[in-house]
């Protein structure tokens, strides 16, 4: 039987890292989708991820609801991602990438197939309201309903679906029928 | 699994080139699982007790003496709430902190008379 989230953070609060590894585990795909909806990079999702399960360590006092440890969590991950966006606008202003646009080119000629896909689905996420792209890729890629998406991302359902139907309008106009004729990335 | 070629029945975007793959919750996890691991490790090395950072920082003497001192003013504290006869305790006590002399269990129960005072 799996142990209930509400059990394993209590055993964190008693110091047991096994039981936060089985709880990041366990709601890693959610976080991680959350940070790259908001940073649009994979590397720099899993930084955000990684600092922000640190900081759920550290703060696992601060966890008023155990049962509800992953909208918890979400929640430093949006953070986090917030932080670690400002700090990427920032950068970007003084990156040489801006200057150089033939070393971004010579490093798009060496990309597979699935990382065209992946820069493309990127791409076409990055042009929709961030609130949008959590909830596309937490329910059309996670797979979680309306009203799990809505208590991870602290809106309602109503808005959960409003936000789903807007995003997908919005990436079949982006995307087209780019999809439609990429291979198959199984 | 839905095949990409086909377009998605309900409207959906197939955004399955976005999925964390299963390297990179190894990756990410295994990072804050060892980050947690060293941090512990090295708050075990770095936190010294409290009776090792006074013992590093001061002569044995000045231990002594605030042992002692510490001892008159707890037990004269104590020697106003008791009994007359608690004063020669607290001029026995008096006697050690000015010769920083630290008593023994049996000189402070001798002084005392005991657990009782």
């Amino acid at each position: 039987m799996t142990e209930s989230d509400a059990s394993l953070v209590a055993r964190v609060r008693m110091g047991d890292s096994a039981a936060f590894e089985v709880l990041l585990r366990r709601h890693f795909r959610a976080a991680y989708l959350v940070a790259l909806a908001r940073v649009g990079e994979r590397a720099d999702a899993e930084d955000v991820c990684q600092e922000a399960f640190l900081r759920s360590w550290e703060s696992i006092l601060e966890c008023r609801d155990p049962s509800r440890f992953c909208a918890w969590l979400i929640r430093i991950v949006r953070n986090t991602a917030l932080n670690r966006r400002e700090y990427l606008d920032v950068r970007a202003t003084e990156s040489f990438d801006d200057l150089m646009p033939y070393a971004s080119a010579s490093r798009t000629d060496h990309r597979t197939d699935q990382e065209e896909l992946r820069a493309t689905l990127q791409r076409a996420l990055a042009q929709l309201p961030v609130t949008q792209r959590e909830v596309v890729l937490l329910h059309d890629l996670e797979g979680l309903a309306h009203g799990e998406v809505a208590a991870r991302l602290d809106i309602s359902v109503l808005m959960s679906r409003r936000h789903l139907s807007d995003a997908r309008k919005r990436l079949r106009v982006i995307l087209g029928d780019y999809l439609t004729l990429m291979p198959d990335h199984d | 699994m839905t095949d990409s070629r086909t377009p998605p029945q309900d409207g959906r975007a197939d955004l399955r080139a976005l999925a964390p793959s299963q390297p990179q919750a190894d990756r990410v996890i295994g990072a804050v699982m060892a980050g947690l691991a060293a941090r512990s490790q090295g708050v075990a090395r770095s936190r010294p007790d409290a009776l090792e950072i006074v013992g590093r920082s001061l002569p044995p003497a000045w231990i002594a003496a605030a042992a002692v001192l510490l001892t008159a003013v707890s037990l004269a504290v104590l020697a106003r709430r008791g009994p007359a006869d608690s004063t020669s305790a607290g001029e026995t006590v008096a006697m050690w902190a000015t010769q920083e002399h630290v008593p023994t269990n049996a000189e402070l129960l001798g002084a005392f008379q005991g657990y009782e005072r």
